[in-house]
């Protein structure tokens, strides 16, 4: 919680992200930017509340940015200017801001500068599980990975430390099981500063990236990278562990918690070497761990990156890996996985039959339906939905592309209002595409964030090349997927300051756009009209689909007091179960063949009465 | 002391406070936790898991087979999470279902209590109790994630003052007399 976040000493029990956050302002930290994606939302939620809680005690700036390219320049500029500073995001997000971060690693860094990448192994909520370390490879930068809570907290004040001392951008590694777990943190006291402007020194030689200038950048920053490699042959964070037997274990990040738990349950007690740099690789430190082997057994979540390297340094070493089939090239690891690969490289019987386990758990979860996320009740994506397969039936058929948040569950039945998701923005550039090339009409659907993050520049891109497609804004004035955070197109920003709120229609029509209307999603008569209106316009239309979301909306008449007068099923009802079959509202389920609204969930929303053919959807007495 | 509290249910329930509200008990009586929870889009009204582990461990996660004690806010969410269960575990299990969206369509069916329960009859034992029911006689249904708090410190060696006082701690003011008297119910609703 974030009193304890803020608390000035002692023991609190922390989330991982929470302790990053901590870490940072333990770090003195003076800009911070982030666009959210989970797993790494809470890091730039506890950054903004703290900001505004430590004004005056520990003064910094803190932004949420439009998205992570201009989060990792946001941040950039200030270690330029000699200040600390943080971007964080998902690991996708990295995609996001790689332009700028390989050429911030030949310009270098001044003020000490960490770029949190929050990956998602096992795909937890995310489109792919890439492994970032590989960033750490390609763009020369160092790659640090903390295996608990306490070291998050720890290694992110560290990387401050770390890229001042070699004057380079520093990758913080976590993932969603030690971002989103929670453990007992030792902290470290919060130092008392202000924030003051400083004056611009400048620096082209370095700051400018010509070719002339990257030339002699590149070979600064492969000695750069060669110190610090031998620098974490020494380093407090990686260390060697005596134990048993001629076999020994390389733990990389969270996996040294799994292999730990994983030899105790086995009743082995071998030699481990823990490992928290994960780029550069510390050879010297490798090579002195192994020489008193026969092999090691290399445990790391996603990709074999230290196992590869491992192969590569000691071709002569037995190694135990991912891709000799010891461990899974896919899914996260756990207690289970680490034990059957550790157990397999020595010969010897797990202390439990997983895959039994696993199995009878298979048979039971049969038996359990299907519960997959949906929209909430009183969602307006499931109005805008239920507004958009009308027109599509009434259309005979349509192309669907869609984009990244709450809004994809519209893939789902009875709405199947997605036909293709592919990452931040693409809706507007599939669309683009879809249209050379298709004879159906489209319908793209993009949030309100994700508007402004990646459908900017598609956008214009249609409108220029004369393309023809709708273009659907489902605008609920939030960020909702990752807990609600502003976006350029409301009046509020982190830190709890007033932004300038950036009128999505007002944009659209400065782009060209020659059709753009705003609809209340709520409205389904108005809104099928408007859709079935903007297919006829001969160019791009936008469509913006506005209203608040709904778990906001319950928020704030929770606030004001006031009680929503929930809707029920009156006796008109001639059970044609349309409100079931056509539109999917969690607070709206069958009993005994009847359709029931639950008054506790239901906000009043009143969707289900518009499209009810009997008008038999009434608010209760 | 060592732990494992698997805890399953629904988004929405309030499984992440149950968590918050054991793990500071935990940390009030010096004993270390680690709790490893779901975000994002599987809030939504999706099946909703949270590990909670006491005692000397390291990993966030609790191994396969292994929870001491599994506690379901709703029956199905039980069925779905026993890859963690053994015939060492002891089962809490709300017996108030929520109906999925899959069944109301007519996608799915939703098993009978009896057939859940048959199905779980191989751990060590299982405790169905209305703790929706409970929770409403407490004066309101969302207490339910706090009755089940009560019944587990019945059953484990979870200090029942530990978690009144840490529930204290986590809870606004207006909510402590409802949720002390859900503790309670919860509590008094099994056997030792």
């Amino acid at each position: 919680m974030l009193k304890d976040v803020l608390k000035e000493s002692g023991r609190v029990f922390l989330l991982g992200n929470e302790a990053i956050a901590r870490g940072a302002l333990e770090a003195g930290i003076d800009v911070f930017a982030a666009y959210p994606g989970t797993p790494s939302s809470e890091i730039g939620d506890t950054l903004s509340k703290a900001c505004e809680m430590l004004k005056g005690k520990l003064d910094f700036v803190m932004e949420y940015s439009a998205n992570e390219k201009v989060a990792v320049e946001v941040a950039m500029a200030a270690s330029l200017a000699g200040k600390r500073s943080m971007a964080a995001m998902k690991h996708v997000g990295v995609n996001v801001a790689a332009d700028t971060l390989f050429s911030f690693a030949y310009i270098g860094a001044r003020g000490g500068f960490v770029l949190v990448t929050a990956d998602d192994p096992s795909m937890h909520s995310s489109q792919n599980e890439q492994d970032n370390r590989w960033y750490g490879k390609t763009a020369n930068l160092p790659v640090i990975e903390p295996s608990s809570v306490q070291e998050a907290k720890d290694f992110a004040r560290f990387c401050f430390e770390l890229s001042e001392r070699f004057n380079i951008p520093v990758i913080l590694r976590t993932y969603t099981r030690l971002s989103h777990a929670s453990s007992v943190v030792e902290l470290s006291p919060l130092p008392e500063k202000s924030f003051e402007k400083v004056e611009w020194k400048k620096n082209p030689q370095r700051d400018v990236i010509l070719p002339a200038h990257a030339r002699r950048l590149k070979i600064e920053l492969l000695d750069k990278m060669e110190k610090i490699r031998k620098y974490f042959s020494r380093w407090d964070g990686n260390w060697i562990e005596d134990g048993e037997g001629n076999i020994g274990v390389i733990a990389c990040g969270l996996s040294y918690a799994y292999a730990k738990e994983a030899m105790e349950r086995l009743g082995v007690n071998l030699p481990v070497l823990k490992l928290s740099s994960m780029y550069p690789v510390p050879d010297e430190l490798i090579e002195e761990f192994a020489s008193q082997l026969d092999g090691v057994i290399i445990v790391e979540e996603v990709d074999p990156f230290i196992e590869l390297h491992v192969r590569a340094i000691l071709p002569g070493l037995k190694v135990y890996g991912k891709t000799n089939g010891f461990f899974p090239m896919s899914y996260e690891y756990n207690v289970a996985v680490v034990e059957k690969g550790i157990a397999k490289a020595l010969g010897i019987k797990p202390s439990m039959d997983y895959d039994a386990i696993l199995e009878r758990g298979r048979e039971l979860a049969s038996l359990a339906p299907p519960r997959p996320p949906v929209f909430c009740p009183g969602c307006p994506h499931a109005a805008t939905f239920y507004a958009i397969r009308k027109v599509v039936n009434a259309a005979g058929n349509a192309a669907l592309p869609g984009d990244i948040g709450c809004y994809t569950l519209g893939i789902n039945r009875p709405f199947e209002g997605v036909d293709t998701c592919v990452c931040m923005g693409a809706s507007v550039g599939i669309a683009c595409g879809l249209s050379y090339v298709i004879k159906d009409p489209i319908i793209a659907t993009i949030g309100d964030s994700t508007f402004f993050h990646a459908g900017l520049p598609a956008l214009v891109n249609a409108v220029h090349n004369g393309r023809k497609f709708v273009l659907v804004v489902l605008d609920n004035s939030t960020t909702g997927m990752t807990g609600h955070q502003p976006h350029p197109g409301v009046s509020s920003a982190g830190c709890g300051i007033e932004g300038k709120a950036v009128s999505i229609e007002d944009v659209a029509r400065g782009m060209g756009v020659e059709f753009v209307e705003v609809v209340n999603s709520y409205n389904i008569g108005k809104l099928v009209e408007t859709l079935e209106k903007a297919l006829k316009h001969d160019g791009v239309a936008v469509v913006v689909s506005r209203q608040k979301c709904a778990i906001l909306r319950r928020r704030e008449l929770k606030a004001k007091g006031k009680k929503v007068r929930p809707f029920t099923v009156t006796d008109d009802c001639n059970l044609c179960m349309k409100c079931v079959t056509e539109f999917a509202c969690p607070a709206l389920y069958v009993i005994n063949g009847k359709p029931v609204i639950d008054a506790a969930l239901c906000i009043a929303c009143g969707v289900c009465s518009r499209i009810c053919p009997e008008k038999a959807i009434k608010p209760a007495k | 002391m060592r732990l494992d509290v698997l805890l399953v249910g629904v988004g929405g329930q309030g499984i992440l406070t149950s968590a918050a509200i054991l793990a500071r008990a935990a940390m009030n009586s010096g004993i270390n936790v680690l709790t490893a929870e779901t975000h994002g889009m599987a809030q939504r009204g999706g099946s909703v898991e949270v590990h909670v582990r006491f005692g000397d461990v390291k990993s966030p996660l609790i191994p396969y087979g292994s929870a001491d004690v599994m506690v379901a806010l709703e029956p199905v969410e039980a069925l779905r999470y026993t890859h963690y269960c053994s015939e060492k575990t002891v089962a809490i299990v709300n017996t108030k279902p929520i109906i999925p969206l899959s069944v109301s369509r007519g996608d799915a069916e939703y098993p009978s209590l009896d057939t859940i329960s048959e199905k779980l009859s191989y751990l060590k034992s299982v405790h169905f109790i209305n703790a929706t029911e409970l929770a409403e006689e407490a004066g309101s249904p969302q207490a339910t994630n706090v009755v089940v708090l009560g019944a587990l410190s019945k059953i484990t060696s979870l200090n029942y003052d530990a978690v009144e006082k840490a529930l204290i701690e986590t809870l606004p003011p207006k909510l402590h007399e409802v949720n002390l008297k859900a503790l309670k119910a919860g509590y008094d609703a099994l056997k030792a």
